[in-house]
């Protein structure tokens, strides 16, 4: 079944027009990444599948239920892009007013737990204006997490958060969707949405410009730039291999190892690699700056503006 | 919207507006009783007692009914636009509430603080007044129909205000809904005077239309003629002029307040219930 079904969903503020005819369906148990640029729609989107925004055209459905239904919002988490609980308020009290709000009471444990899980653990006591940014990104996580919803969406979960807190948010995504859960993540961190997202689709103008299972989208990806760091590699076998890849240029550094950088697809990685240990070299990495799902998020938003 | 009621009022007393409001609405009876102290006993004349006591009274409420507009206009002038800005309601908004109840649930909670506010306030000037000059009310259910006057002004002003702000910045809902507050006090004012020398049959118009607008200056002017039920004597009530409840407005303006109130409320929740967030 799925979880979130989009029919020609659309958004127009003016003459502007956020969300375009939007087609998309995530299944349930599947952590969903949404990508785009800046101002590409995607809090738009996702504040129309929670009930904030209403729509201009189209149709969607959430769980089954129509957009806005109460069934619905009984069963999701949201935890916004741009929000603030009142800072007058112990995180507990935070998590005690959705409970509430959801129609039931929150057993103390319950609360220990979920704070828990966050990465807040005895903070439940301090108010909520204490808190640091990271923080209140963890306890909005958890308040979206109230209730045990079976659907959670996340707008730039992690915008917020050091790189510790990142880890810990891709795997908590990870644990909600072995716990059968779907999660609904709009990031711009693609390294976190390559590692844990099962299908993607990419945003831009309003318009899906590709949506899909990750895979997918990743075996399309192109040649990009990658750097070898090798020792004992003799000039003249370095000059062999730029005959076979044209692109590759191959510096050497004071301790005679050579660096080499150019622009290989991903099959033509390991033939390289075998062509160096071939001729006797060391190879100590290989690195590129760009992940795939980078260099894909790149190469098809520049080809499709160009 | 039990829920919102209760964290309505609970966050009134984290941000110690209770305590803040409470203190100085003390303040201002202590110095209102220490004005009457000090003014001392007015000369043995008949009757000058009781217009003593009832110029003391009517200044007393005059302050009263403008501060309970404010304090209306203060408590909800951030009802809803603050929390858009801060998006605090993006977190709130998607669990199952509808947003007529989050709205209703907002203004019921910070009504209850309107409610308390005004009778402190309107009783504790009547106590203090009649302490010092003997009875000038002398009717109980004058007394509280008139209580009933300034809660309506409070809650009319309080819907107004929540309707701005879903309507409107903080800052712009504040100047607007103050403003038409004076506007109407102006105008019933004006509307009081062409009652007065009857020279001028355009004051009474303009006191219909700033009613009309916003009738907050009908209900006091209705409240301070309810006090004095029927023993108000016209030439002490004529000597307070534009200050003074000369032409009281009929039980039809008080309909027209509660209607005016549930059409705000509904407009409200109408605008709220349709906004993109």
């Amino acid at each position: 079944m799925k979880a979130i079904l989009t029919l020609g969903l659309t958004k127009q503020y003016r003459r502007k027009v956020a969300c375009d005819r939007v087609h998309l369906s995530v299944n349930e148990g599947e952590i969903f990444g949404l990508l785009g640029p800046n101002g590409a729609g995607k809090s738009t989107l996702v504040k129309m599948l929670v009930g904030l925004v209403n729509p201009s055209a189209g149709s969607a459905r959430v769980l089954g239920f129509p957009l806005g239904h109460l069934g619905a919002r009984r069963r999701i988490g949201y935890l916004p892009e741009l929000f603030r609980y009142p800072p007058w308020l112990r995180a507990n009290e935070v998590l005690d007013y959705h409970a509430s709000l959801l129609g039931f009471r929150l057993a103390p444990e319950a609360r220990d737990r979920l704070l828990a899980r966050v990465g807040l653990s005895g903070r439940g006591r301090e108010r909520v204006r204490s808190f640091s940014k990271g923080m209140q990104q963890r306890l909005g996580l958890a308040v979206a997490l109230v209730g045990d919803p079976d659907l959670i969406f996340l707008d730039e979960p992690t915008s917020a958060l050091d790189p510790l807190g990142r880890y810990e948010v891709s795997q908590l995504l990870l644990e909600l969707r072995a716990e059968g859960r779907t999660v609904f993540l709009n990031s711009h961190l693609l390294s976190d949405v390559e590692k844990i997202c099962d299908s993607v689709a990419l945003i831009d103008a309003g318009v899906v410009k590709f949506h899909g299972p990750l895979a997918q989208a990743l075996a399309a990806d192109g040649p990009r730039s990658y750097r070898l760091t090798v020792g004992r590699l003799a000039p003249a076998d370095a000059e062999a291999l730029r005959a076979s890849w044209p692109s590759l240029v191959v510096q050497w550094d004071r301790d005679a190892e050579a660096r080499l950088q150019g622009m290989l697809s991903r099959d033509e990685v390991p033939t390289l690699v075998a062509a160096l240990v071939e001729r006797g070299a060391r190879v100590y990495a290989v690195e590129t700056d760009e992940t795939s799902l980078e260099r894909w998020f790149l190469h098809r938003l520049g080809k499709d503006r160009a | 919207m039990m829920t919102v009621m209760r964290y309505s009022l609970k966050e009134t007393m984290r941000k110690r507006t209770i305590a803040a409001a409470g203190g100085l609405t003390f303040l201002f009876l202590l110095l209102f009783f220490l004005f009457l102290k000090w003014v001392g006993p007015p000369p043995a004349i008949p009757g000058m007692v009781y217009l003593t006591g009832l110029t003391y009274l009517y200044l007393g409420l005059f302050a009263a009914y403008v501060m309970i507009a404010l304090f209306s206009v203060l408590i909800f002038v951030a009802t809803i636009s603050q929390e858009v800005d801060d998006g605090t309601l993006l977190a709130v908004l998607p669990r199952p509430i509808r947003r007529y109840q989050l709205l209703l649930g907002k203004w019921s909670g910070l009504s209850v603080l309107v409610l308390g506010y005004s009778a402190i306030l309107y009783f504790g000037l009547v106590v203090i007044d009649q302490a010092q000059y003997g009875p000038i009310v002398t009717s109980a259910r004058d007394l509280f129909l008139a209580y009933g006057d300034f809660l309506l002004e409070g809650l009319v002003v309080a819907a107004v205000t929540l309707l701005g702000s879903t309507l409107t910045a903080t800052m712009t809902n504040g100047i607007v809904v103050s403003s038409a507050v004076l506007i109407a006090f102006l105008g019933g004012a004006l509307e009081q005077l062409g009652a007065l020398t009857s020279s001028a049959p355009a004051f009474t118009v303009i006191g219909w239309v700033t009613s009309l607008l916003i009738p907050t200056d009908a209900l006091y002017r209705r409240a301070l003629y309810q006090l004095l039920g029927s023993h108000a004597s016209p030439d002490a009530v004529a000597g307070f002029g534009p200050f003074g409840a000369v032409k009281p407005p009929g039980e039809g303006m008080v309909f027209y307040a509660l209607l005016y109130l549930i059409g705000m409320l509904w407009l409200a929740t109408y605008h709220f219930g349709r906004r993109d967030l």
